[in-house]
């Protein structure tokens, strides 16, 4: 793990299960990575993969019971958030760490107007009156590309579509100026141009506010397009971590060299996709040793019993498998 | 007392095309470019306002005679694109396999029993998973029920609407393989619906792409991905995230959103988000014309 004041998100180690009736869901084993400051980074993985689960335990948001964290470390600018009181960690969220999830109507209160929603975190974090922060939200909205901000900020989230309820969102997450910023599947309801759009936004607040992001996502193309950094993760395991441009590359782990070659693309004609074999796997019983071994073309038999350590690659670049030593080779 | 004046949504305005044995065609666009309403009323479910839809030359969106409208319904079958949402939970999968054998009374109990059992190998499934429920696969697994099912009174012409959008990236593949595949083991048709352009550019032979209920561009795939006309067109590809770093491309491809339908802009409906327009743009509808060998248009930049 790296030390210093250049990484404001450090993970160390971190176990989340869930503890219900019918078995123990082992979501997050044993997941380590750091994220620099003012990077963003990207956390990929498919559904079961633990993103989701280990955003919302950074955020303070797991639901325990029948969550817990069962190991690890959070530091957020050094400090260990996990053991933090509850009212501490309400001073963090919606302030110095902020969210925006997939499906903005779910997330916007649909009885309360746009601009009261924006200003909130305003009024209750940074002690402004209404009306500075009913201003301060008017100003937002326009800056996060909505038309004719002062008038609709007396509208309902019903009157906007899919796209504009988005733009809300990411108003509400910024009002604050918060250090980091995590979005999970933002643009996955979205249609195509829609969610340019939004990424553009997001691309230009980022560098405009300096902040981090981090960006959960299954789509490998949005990963590439924004992201600095990227995670693979995949059945509760952190597969592989490295830049962008050495990730698509010079990929060091089967599970990441297999998705690269099983997606489809819109720049290039391909004949025919190569497929990863089977499904993936069930959380209450995962496969012992690695978790990707009953799919990966590489399996051996260590790989059935042990599972491998987050071998380090270079500098903030790791492959959680067993041919990932120096010397070895994953292909 | 009075009744507020009924407005008329026009979902699908003038669209012609044609679909030649074998092919896969694409229909591209995004929500409310009538895709789906054209996927429905092909398979019978709406009635078309005006126009017909022939099936190996036979009007099937009249009023079809009983025998046309059995015919139709066994040789186009669908796919959709949340499989557990179109399985019945309380049939196993041979059940449900088997179901449209029987509901058109092919063969005796023993022989319906033989090709479902066929079907469901021929989808990667083994005879085991013949007992199970829906509700004890994964996603991928239902959706191999669900093409099953579709294939197994041996369709001529498969609607295929959405069919991985729903399922993981590490099992998109597969059932794009399958899909393949099977098309070429039972002679299939199919009509992709889609807004994921990649899986476009992977199955389809023909793309057209629709925009507010027309069709504004039609050619081959790899003529559309390589030699787009319509600035809409343009758009589309240009805003498709591509998994290379080395190749950024995010930017605004185009500001705006789609209009209401119910408020359509004159003349030519893209016209309003158009980078191109010209002023002829605002007050005529283009037509959709042929101005390359087999690719056309509807757009003022290509007519003389």
């Amino acid at each position: 793990m790296q030390k210093g004041n250049d990484i404001v998100l450090s993970v160390g180690n971190l176990t989340v299960n869930f503890y219900l009736e019918s078995g123990i869901v082992s979501a997050v084993n044993h997941v380590s990575f750091d994220v620099r400051k003012g990077s963003s980074f990207g956390i990929v993985g498919e559904s079961g993969s633990g993103k989701t689960v280990t955003a919302l335990t950074i955020m303070g948001l797991l639901p325990i019971p029948p969550g817990k964290v069962d190991s690890g470390t959070v530091l957020f600018n050094g400090d260990e958030i996990l053991s933090k009181t509850p009212n501490e960690m309400r001073k963090i969220r919606g302030n110095r760490i902020t969210m925006i999830y997939q499906d903005p109507m779910t997330s916007l209160n649909p009885v309360l107007r746009v601009g009261f929603q924006i200003a909130e975190s305003l009024m209750v974090h940074k002690g402004l009156s209404y009306s500075e922060a009913m201003s301060k939200a008017v100003e937002l909205m326009s800056s996060t590309g909505i038309p004719d901000s002062e008038k609709r900020a007396q509208d309902y989230p019903h009157q906007f579509s899919g796209g504009m309820r988005q733009r809300i969102m990411i108003a509400m997450a910024l009002a604050t100026k918060p250090d980091v910023l995590i979005a999970d599947e933002p643009t996955t309801a979205l249609d195509v141009i829609t969610q340019a759009q939004i990424l553009a936004l997001l691309k230009r607040l980022q560098s405009e506010y300096g902040m981090t992001v981090i960006l959960i996502t299954h789509d490998l193309g949005i990963v590439a397009e924004l992201c600095d950094d990227v995670l693979v993760m995949y059945a509760g395991h952190a597969m592989e971590r490295a830049s962008s441009k050495e990730l698509y590359s010079d990929p060091q782990n089967p599970y990441t060299r297999g998705l690269l070659e099983s997606i489809t693309r819109v720049d290039r004609d391909i004949k025919r996709l190569n497929s990863i074999p089977g499904s993936i796997p069930d959380l209450i019983n995962p496969p012992k040793g690695c978790r990707f071994h009953t799919r990966c073309p590489m399996v051996f038999e260590k790989c059935m019993s042990e599972v491998p350590p987050d071998f380090e690659l270079g500098p903030n670049r790791f492959s959680k498998c067993w041919l990932a030593t120096p010397g070895g080779k994953t292909k | 007392m009075f009744r507020p004046a009924q407005k008329m949504v026009k979902a699908v305005d003038d669209v012609t095309f044609t679909i030649e044995k074998g092919m896969t065609f694409g229909l591209v666009g995004e929500s409310g470019c009538g895709k789906t309403t054209i996927s429905k009323v092909i398979l019978g479910l709406y009635k078309p306002t005006r126009g017909k839809v022939l099936f190996r030359g036979i009007n099937v969106s009249g009023r079809p005679s009983k025998e046309n409208t059995r015919l139709y319904h066994r040789e186009i079958q669908a796919v959709f694109q949340d499989p557990a949402g179109s399985l019945d939970p309380r049939m196993t999968v041979g059940q449900i396999v088997r179901e449209p054998l029987d509901i058109n009374r092919e063969g005796d109990e023993q022989t319906r029993d033989n090709v479902a059992r066929k079907m469901v190998e021929a989808v990667g499934l083994t005879q085991e998973q013949f007992r199970r429920y829906p509700h004890e696969l994964s996603g991928g697994q239902q959706q191999r029920v669900a093409i099953a099912r579709a294939l197994a009174i041996h369709p001529k012409l498969v609607i295929l609407d959405e069919p991985v959008s729903a399922l993981d990236m590490s099992v998109r593949a597969q059932i794009l393989n399958l899909l393949k595949d099977l098309q070429s083991e039972f002679e299939l048709t199919y009509l992709f619906v889609a807004h994921d352009l990649s899986v476009v550019r992977y199955l389809c032979d023909i793309v057209s792409v629709m925009y507010l209920g027309q069709i504004v561009e039609v050619c081959g795939t790899s003529e559309l991905f390589e030699n787009p006309l319509h600035p809409y067109t343009k758009a589309l590809l240009a805003a498709v995230p591509v998994p290379d770093p080395n190749n950024r491309r995010i930017h605004e491809p185009l500001s705006g959103t789609i209009p209401s339908p119910l408020a359509l802009p004159s003349g030519c409906r893209f016209h309003t988000r158009c980078p191109s327009r010209i002023e002829v743009c605002s007050s005529v509808e283009p037509k959709l014309i042929e101005v390359k060998p087999n690719h056309y248009v509807s757009c003022h930049l290509y007519s003389s």
